[in-house]
């Protein structure tokens, strides 16, 4: 049942995911000089002529398009379902409530990092090649971008326990994704060591997954 | 089902930050709406430096019920009031040689990021090639170049303190910068005369920052690092390294042009205590300017005028009162560094109190009610607070006590009021003798009393005009029994 179940859920997300794909493949692609589509950059004239990984704006354009598809699939989880009352036929399989629900963070959570972290890798692997670019490259280049895709997984928890607990929109529902959004603007943007925003982001993962689980219990359904 | 204590403490943290933060952002938009109306009239004096080496008072005022300085005028030091439109295309910036940072920033033990650990150059040769300024530790703490070919995107090689080389330097054979300030340009200058003011964007060494204009005595792209009592020259073109000068009592290395009468003369400022060293670097001809005996943590900027005269410029501000003046004190220098005029001004400085204390206050108790956040202010600001070096945590409390008193009375009653409202829910409708609740929401105020209600909301009202209980009774079966 569990492959059945997380093959459901990403083939449910597979859209927006694409298109994120799509989109930082664009983004990364430009950086090396091998874009899908030729468009007037927004950040440089082409390969050498940034230092790869240490742009600004293309990493806040990457952490923004992770962001915003991270809280789309977090949304569309939860509310989607709920919304066609599949959530009831879902939760009448002979499975606690609970693995149900991180089955569906695994396939969510799995699917956010492979839609940022396989083009990240290809673009530092690109990087890290002698003779691509007349700049020099180092690993811990890569880390805010990394912390872009932590930040990205935070807010994709507190997204679908939005979506999940019961609650007026104009109200206290979207009370926690806004508390998740600003302490992860916090652990990305505040100057600090690596492992310490890392420890943070873990915790407030942790924090989510432990809600969510929560909520799934308590919750009453019809 | 009930929630665990852990679940509805969690919930509660993230629904009242949630909330606080919604609060705070609604208070400061309706808070810029209403500014323009509470504000007062406002003054602000300031100097501005000419080329010529005059220095101009720019007084400006902002009237009551505007957010923006409108009148403009322009005054001499003697009061003479000038045209702005003669005078304004004159004004030029001065290089900062304030040294505040070297006594006061402890060495830096931080993660710096990479945006600060790294410079690209241009070095204009053929076959051109990209040298890069790179502090690999976390800490900044050295730093090295690492040349690349633009053409073949191979890597040159490396500059350190022995020279070039093809292998990374090792720790001892790079430039130390340590534990100058948190940039790595602290104690190193560039001949990038486009970057005087401000440090390049160091992403794209081709971008049109890095236009370099050759000043007549120094051409191509060259470094300067102070390191160890010694100024050093690197040339990335012909892969040099060499020990200028001595300067032994040097803290801040810096730059300034003098550009005039067709010349544009490329000078380094060596800044020490009692000193300002000025060094032509193809000549090594010096000129030494006595500096005042001033306190490191002053404010000072050089100015080079066109004529070649120096104006070095010490500012003070009012520890007590920021708002109260700044006191400017002048040095003009003859070029061959003898003073030739000293004068000392007391101008208003920038008012940056727009509203009254009180309506501050005000303000503040609307968008922050919360006593834990007005006393954590009271107790912890004046450890913060520093003018000019200067920081005494007893006048620094008496100092905010007396901004933020309507704040603090105001969160303490809405810290009771709330608090007691919500010991009376949890005694009416949940029968729980408990105090934790009422002490905590009593300690975030109005934000508390706001995530407890929406953790837990009200129970539905019974026709009796009873709540609904948590556990309902179980209604008994009716009828009897059958034995069987």
């Amino acid at each position: 049942m569990w492959p059945a179940l997380v093959w459901k859920e990403w083939r449910e997300c597979s859209i927006f995911a694409g298109l994120a794909f799509l989109a930082l493949a664009q983004l990364l692609g430009e950086a090396m000089d091998l874009p899908l589509v030729r468009l007037v950059s927004l950040f440089s004239t082409g390969r050498g002529a940034e230092i790869p990984l240490l742009s600004g704006g293309r990493e806040a354009l990457f952490t923004w398009i992770m962001v915003l598809v991270a809280v789309i699939i977090g949304f569309q989880q939860t509310l989607w379902e709920s919304w066609r009352q599949t959530t009831l036929f879902l939760l009448h399989r002979p499975a606690p409530r609970s693995q149900i629900y991180l089955c569906k963070l695994f396939a969510g959570g799995s699917l956010l990092l492979l839609v940022g972290a396989v083009p990240l890798l290809v673009f530092c692997l690109w990087a890290a090649t002698p003779a691509t670019h007349a700049s020099p490259f180092y690993w811990s280049m890569s880390e805010p971008w990394c912390r872009s895709l932590a930040s990205a997984l935070a807010c994709y928890l507190g997204a679908f326990y939005c979506g999940l607990r019961p609650a007026r929109w104009i109200g206290s529902r979207l009370l926690p994704a806004i508390t998740t959004g600003l302490l992860v603007m916090g652990l990305k943007y505040v100057p600090m060591p690596g492992l310490w925003a890392y420890f943070g982001l873990i915790v407030l993962a942790a924090g989510l997954v432990f809600l969510i689980l929560e909520e799934a219990r308590v919750r009453e359904y019809p | 089902m009930p929630r665990t204590p852990l679940s509805s403490g969690l919930l509660f943290a993230f629904l009242t930050v949630g909330y606080a933060l919604v609060h705070l952002m609604v208070g400061l938009w309706c808070g810029s709406l209403l500014e323009p109306i509470l504000t007062k009239e406002a003054v602000s004096e300031h100097v501005q430096w000419t080329k010529s080496g005059d220095m101009i008072v720019q007084r400006s005022v902002r009237p009551a019920g505007s957010i923006q300085y409108s009148q403009v005028t322009y005054n001499t030091l003697d009061g003479v009031e000038l045209p702005a439109s003669e005078i304004q295309s004159q004004f030029t910036t001065p290089v900062g040689i304030g040294t505040w940072w070297s006594s006061t920033t402890p060495p830096t033990v931080d993660v710096v990021p990479w945006s600060k650990r790294i410079q690209s150059l241009h070095d204009r040769g053929t076959p051109p090639a990209f040298w890069y300024l790179i502090a690999p530790a976390t800490d900044h703490s050295d730093f090295y170049l690492v040349g690349y070919d633009v053409n073949s995107r191979q890597k040159i090689g490396y500059l350190g303190v022995q020279g070039f080389s093809l292998q990374e330097p090792a720790r001892d054979a790079r430039f130390a910068t340590r534990p100058y300030g948190d940039e790595l340009w602290d104690r190193l200058t560039t001949s990038n005369i486009s970057n005087l003011r401000g440090y390049p964007d160091p992403f794209e060494p081709r971008g049109q920052d890095h236009e370099d204009i050759d000043c007549d005595n120094v051409t191509g792209v060259r470094v300067w690092v102070l390191m160890g009592g010694s100024v050093y020259e690197i040339d990335p073109r012909r892969r040099t390294v060499r020990e200028l000068l001595k300067a032994d009592s040097a803290l801040l290395l810096t730059k300034t042009i003098l550009e005039g009468n067709g010349k544009r003369v490329f000078h380094l400022l060596l800044r020490s205590d009692d000193a300002l060293t000025v060094v032509d670097p193809a000549t090594l001809e010096q000129r030494r300017l006595a500096l005042p005996p001033t306190g490191r943590h002053q404010a000072m900027y050089a100015l080079e005028a066109a004529d070649g005269r120096f104006v070095v410029t010490t500012t003070t501000y009012n520890p007590s009162d920021p708002n109260t003046g700044v006191k400017y004190e002048f040095r003009w220098f003859n070029t061959d560094g003898s003073l030739a005029r000293s004068l000392s001004r007391e101008l208003l400085g920038r008012q940056s109190q727009q509203l009254e204390p009180e309506t501050q206050s005000v303000g503040l108790a609307v968008c922050l009610p919360a006593p834990i956040l007005s006393l954590g202010v009271t107790l912890l600001a004046p450890l913060f607070m520093v003018f000019d070096g200067v920081g005494d945590y007893s006048a620094n409390l008496a100092f905010v006590a007396r901004w933020i008193a309507v704040w603090v009375l105001a969160t303490l009653a809405t810290g009771v009021a709330c608090g007691w409202a919500c010991r009376r829910r949890e005694l009416e409708i949940y029968q729980s003798r408990s105090w934790m609740w009422p002490i905590v929401v009593g300690l975030l105020g109005w934000f508390g009393w706001v995530g407890y209600h929406c953790l837990r909301p009200l129970p539905a009202k019974l026709p009796d005009g009873r709540w609904m209980p948590r556990r309902p009774d179980v209604v008994p079966p009716l009828g009897c029994e059958l034995m069987a």
